[in-house]
């Protein structure tokens, strides 16, 4: 099964370890290797993100925002400034969502901005509500009430990428559901 | 984010479903689950659930359920990613 063939729907990773291609197999063994909690080799999937082909990048993309930490998280602003077409964008854009990180919302929300296509606002706010379930907030409030709230409550302090509750680091998205 | 309540919000969907013959409506639950534990969740978002799928699914979580997992914190294939780079 290609990740090529199944542009927004996510392939489970132990059926994609027995069909993949000699372009994969860089990205399989990396995938061994997180598997075992071996994280030191998430930064090598960075540069993966933009790749030639289209099923590295895909794979790569997927994996990255599953096992990326918040400092990591960022390196998804490459992977949209590479961005071949607008249909690969919305798929980044979705990815970055599942990275669970608050630090990509800035960047998604300059997107957003930047990009100006209502499609892409749906995307960003399905993005943002991976990351902070709020009742009530669509793609057309996304913006102003999110990014509005976050602002307001010095959130840029929030957006550090380490974010600290009770004196621990997490990554955490209940913090912000109480907002 | 806490990997229990994910479960339970799965569960709820996928029950309304099985009641209702309708699809699941839950876009990254069983995805989270699935990274979290390593193993891949019976019902995802978008299918039609039967008693079958149900008894896997609440197999599926009693399995989960026996494992400890930390508020706030993400996880791949049962192992606690560090939220910053140096943590690793």
């Amino acid at each position: 099964m290609s990740f090529g063939t199944i542009p927004y729907k996510r392939a489970w990773y132990l059926d994609v370890v027995s069909s993949g291609s000699v372009d994969m197999r860089p990205l399989i063994c990396v995938l061994e290797m997180l598997r075992n909690g071996n994280f030191e080799e998430v930064r090598s999937l960075v540069p993966l993100l933009t790749h030639s082909s289209l099923d590295v990048r895909l794979y790569a993309q997927q994996l990255f925002a599953d096992v990326c930490s918040n400092d990591d998280a960022c390196a998804f602003n490459l992977a949209l400034e590479a961005s071949k077409t607008l249909d690969e964008t919305r798929r980044i854009v979705l990815r970055m969502g599942q990275t669970l990180s608050l630090s990509v919302i800035p960047i998604l929300l300059t997107w957003r901005e930047a990009l100006n296509d209502p499609e892409i606002d749906e995307y960003v706010c399905d993005a943002l509500s991976a990351i902070l379930p709020i009742d009530g907030v669509d793609q057309f409030s996304v913006s102003d009430l999110i990014f509005g709230r976050l602002t307001k409550r010095r959130s840029l302090a929030w957006m550090r990428p380490v974010i600290i509750t009770e004196g621990k680091n997490c990554f955490s998205v209940t913090l912000l559901r109480n907002l | 984010m806490f990997l229990g309540d994910i479960a339970k919000e799965l569960i709820v969907a996928s029950t309304v479903a099985f009641k209702e013959k309708t699809k699941v409506i839950a876009a990254s639950q069983a995805q989270i689950l699935s990274n979290f534990c390593g193993q891949k969740c019976p019902v995802i978002n978008g299918q039609l659930v039967t008693g079958s799928d149900m008894d896997a699914l609440l197999s599926y979580v009693e399995v989960i359920a026996a494992t400890k997992w930390k508020v706030g914190s993400k996880y791949f294939f049962r192992h606690e990613i560090a939220t910053r780079r140096g943590d690793r």
